[in-house]
This record gives structure tokens, sequence and C-alpha cells, in this order.
């Protein structure tokens, strides 16, 4: 853990909550890129962030600093992206963001011509489309496995779940992706 | 090369660099010779080709800082709880670690046997509470395991007596009144044959007596005993599915003295919509003077325009020619007063 990350941690639990704001511009977007993979909803994913990091604010007294903190923010996203599905799942809500103007869209790798702009659009949205069909826990470990790049070892940690729960949900997924993408 | 299962996991973790050393030599010497597995790494290969033309989703800036504002707000002024919300928030938030626990895989089995635990708790609970003497729970057989006073005893026999008339098992042997009285709470007994006789006991209020009569009804061969059964439902208050039983015997029984029987006890209700219907059709085609002309007199006092073609059809090919008659007597009647209406209402 870098030593000033400690520090800003320090001053947090000593009462200093404009310190949290530095901790969330250092994380924001790397938790709120997370958030909408977990979620593929913009006003979900607005939600879960910012319940992310109340729970965070909430819970850093209980921090040991025996992992790095985002390895702890990791767990407490996909804990909430959890909370949050099933929140929704019983309250039946799907609303789209309000704020839809306020997020945009990088073109992958492999946009490099503008002629190419209509067939990425249909791609974008058949991915899209087909991430949506996985369930929660599916497409958190999916996300977590081929996004983030991280091993099975470690997603089993962050979920507090055994390696073969997440082989299990990574094979489901990406079968399940790869007859929706096959379609084209 | 023959394929086997195991190899579908291999290609996978091999696929996402999931393999040890050991594990990627073996599989890449299978996976030269497998077309199975080629094939598999093509598609899996064709997915993450797609994959990568996916585009990230970046929040702006403004939408980041405007966020962290209204955290830190959250923060600084934490929001005077009254009690209610404080604990609406502290069962939402037991819901929502319940609901997380229970899903992961490792706990299913625990979920299973706690949610089997659970059932036998609130079963228990149904059981031992004053539902039990209600005739209609049918829940008060399951696991009802200790010895019955009297009246639980004879409230199972009408519970058994239920369940067992709703599944076409039992056939009545005999019924009777044991006690005759004015009031609607005359005792009455029907026998029940089953595997062994059972005989119940209740008032005509009785819901499961009630059943046993309108089944009797319905469904008895012996006249007799049908008969009396219809007299016993005219003497119970009536409800909706008395009603409904005295009607389908008024247009169903093949005994013209039963059908009488239901049609007299009908004679005060409420003429709606079904009934209206029971009696047109009685009157347009019972094999029975008798009953034609009971029903054509509730049409008669009635006096609606609904009866009109009715009675014109009676008036014309009625067999009985006071029928005829009568019929058309009432037509005129009904005409004189529509005409006045009309009248009154265009001068």
């Amino acid at each position: 853990m870098e030593k000033d990350e400690k520090e800003i941690i320090e001053r947090i639990l000593g009462g200093d909550k404009m310190a949290f704001g530095i901790l969330m511009e250092r994380y924001g977007e790397r938790v709120m890129g997370l958030a909408f993979h977990f979620t593929r909803n913009h006003q979900d994913a607005e939600d879960l962030y910012q319940e992310t990091f109340l729970k965070v604010y909430c819970n850093l007294p209980n921090f040991r600093f025996e992992c790095e903190l985002f390895t702890w923010i990791y767990r407490i996203i996909a804990n909430q992206a959890f909370n949050l599905y099933n929140k929704r799942k019983r309250m039946r809500l799907a609303d789209s963001g309000e704020d839809d103007h306020l997020w945009e869209t990088i073109p992958g790798e492999a946009e490099e011509e503008a002629d190419q702009a209509t067939f990425n659009l249909a791609l974008r949205q058949q991915i899209d489309h087909a991430l949506r069909q996985l369930s929660v826990q599916q497409r958190v470990v999916f996300v977590l496995k081929h996004i983030e790049g991280k091993k099975l070892k470690e997603i089993a940690a962050l979920l507090d779940c055994t390696e073969g729960t997440v082989k299990r949900y990574l094979f489901r997924a990406t079968r399940k992706l790869q007859s929706l993408l096959a379609t084209t | 090369m023959r394929h086997d299962k195991k190899f579908d996991e291999l290609c996978l973790l091999y696929f996402y660099q999931e393999l040890s050393e050991p594990e990627v030599a073996l599989f890449r010497k299978h996976l030269q010779k497998c077309p199975i597995c080629q094939a598999e790494m093509r598609r899996l290969e064709a997915m993450q080709a797609k994959m990568a033309h996916f585009p990230e989703e970046k929040p702006h800036p403004a939408l980041l800082a405007n966020l962290n504002q209204r955290i830190l707000s959250a923060i600084d002024k934490p929001t005077p709880e009254t009690v209610v919300p404080k604990i609406g928030r502290w069962l939402e938030a037991l819901g929502d670690w319940v609901f997380t626990t229970l899903a992961k895989p490792r706990y299913q089995l625990a979920t299973i046997a706690a949610t089997f635990l659970l059932g036998i708790v609130v079963g228990k609970i149904w059981l031992s509470s004053g539902l039990r003497h209600n005739p209609d729970m049918l829940a008060n057989l399951i696991n009802y395991n200790y010895q019955m006073t009297d009246t639980e005893k004879e409230n199972l026999q009408k519970v058994m007596a239920g369940y067992l008339l709703r599944s076409n098992g039992v056939e009545i042997n005999d019924l009777f009144q044991t006690e005759s009285t004015p009031s609607a709470g005359g005792l009455v007994e029907v026998n029940v044959k089953l595997s062994k006789d059972l005989a119940l006991t209740g008032g005509l209020d009785d819901p499961t007596i009630q059943s046993l009569l309108m089944y009797t009804a319905r469904q008895e061969k012996d006249t007799v005993r049908r008969q009396r059964a219809v007299r016993l439902l005219t003497q119970a208050a009536s409800n909706p599915a008395i009603k409904k039983t005295l009607t389908a015997v008024m247009l169903h029984d093949e005994l013209e003295r039963i059908r009488l029987a239901a049609a007299r006890s009908l004679q005060d209700e409420v003429l709606d919509a079904d009934l209206l219907e029971a009696y047109k059709a009685v009157a347009l085609h019972d094999g029975s003077v008798e009953m034609r002309r009971m029903a054509i007199n509730r049409l008669i006092r009635y006096e609606s325009e609904d009866i009109i073609p009715v009675l014109a059809l009676i008036s014309a090919r009625d067999s009985d020619e006071n029928l005829r008659n009568r019929a058309q007597g009432a037509l005129d009647r009904l005409f004189v007063k529509y005409q006045k209406n009309n009248s009154r209402l265009n001068p």
C-alpha cells in the first residue's frame, strides 16, 4: 500500500471527511467503470457508485490494511452489486439513467475507421444485450476475469466464495455469451 | 483423438490462461489432434475478437464530481432520522444481508434446511392455533398427532368428509334431521360411506354439512335422500353456493317433485341474471305444467322488458291453454305499461 494512501485513510479515520474526497477522486473512475460493467445501466451504476463509497466510508474503521485498499473496495462493490440486483428484482425497477448525457463512449481498440461506426454501434448493442442476459453473478465474474483480468483465485477471494463456484459462473457466462454473440 | 469431457473445462481454462504449465503442455498436445477443441478455441477467439470492439463507457468528470459532492454531503450532514425509517433501514439491510448470504452457493444446503425448519415451525404454530378448529382447514390433517377432544374429532371428521367430497371419494349412505327446529340451526346427520361409515353431526349453518347437502342434492341417486337434501337446503340460510345448487336442481333434476321443491325455495330469492335465465329456461322447456306455471308466475312478477320475448313464445306455443292465456294477459299488461311510460316520456 502506498504511503500517502495510508495517510489518507488515517486522516479519514481521524475525522477529516474531506480526505475522503481525495480517495473518491483517486478511485472514482475505476469504481464507476466497474459499477457500469456490473449493472449495464447508467442509473444503477450511479446508485451503486454512491452506495459503494458510503459503505467504504462507514466500514473504513474495519479496514485492516491486510490487502490493497482497492481490493477491499472491489469486494464492497461486488457485494453492493448483488444487493442492488436483489433490491431491483424485488422492486422490479429498471429505470434508465437521468444523466445519460453525462456518459461518453470511448471507442474500442478496433474502432479505427469512421466508416466502421455503424457496424460497431450494432456490435456494441449486441454485446450490451448479451451482457444483460447474464445473471448478476455471471456478469460480475465475467467482468472481473475478462475485463479486469483477475485470476480465478483472486475473484474467489473478492467474492468470498470457492474457486469452483467462480469457474462455474465464468463457464456459464462464457457459454451464454458465445451463443448470443455467435448470431452475427 | 478421442475427445473427453474434461477437455471442455481445460479448453476454457486454457483460453483464460488459468492452467498450470504441465496442464498447458497436456492440453496443447490434445489440441493439435482434437477437432472439437480446435473448433471451441476458434469460437472463444471469435467471442474475444468481438469483445475487443466493445467500447468502454466513461462517466463525464462533472458527473463524478457531482456524485462525490453528494456523498460528501451525505457524510457531512447525516439527516436526523425518526425511529420508523431507522427500523426500516435496518430491516432493509438485514434483508439484503440475508439475500446475499443465502444466495451464495455454499449456503444453498443450509438455506434449504433453514426453509424446511421454518416450514415445520410455522406449521406447528398454525396447528396449535385456534385455526385448527376451522372445518375448512385441511391442513389440520397434516402432522396432527395427539389425543383429540371430542370437538376436535368432530371437526377432523368434517374436514375429512369435506376433502373426500371435493375429490369425489365419498358416498352418502343416509341423511336425516335429528332435531327439527324452525330455525336454521336444526341438527342434521349425514352418513357418509368411506372405507367405514362416518356420521357427521352439525347445524345447517355448518359449511361441511352444507357441502354434503349440496352434493347430495345434485349427485345422490336415491330420490328420497335427494329430496330430503333439497328440503334441508331450503331451510338453511341462503348463500350463493346453495342458491346455485338449488337452481341446478330446479333445472336438471329428473323428478318433478324435487324440481318443484327447489323452485319453491327459490321463489323469494333475488332474481339475478343467472336465476332469471334459469326461470326462462324452465318456463319454456320444462315438461311439467306445474313447473312452467311457477316459472311464468315468477317471471311475470319481475315485470321487465326482458321477459317479453319469453312470454310471447309461451303465449304462442305452450301446450297448456291456461298458461298461454296467462302469458298473453301478462304481455298485454306489459304493453299497456310500456305504452303509458312512453307517452309520459314523449307527450
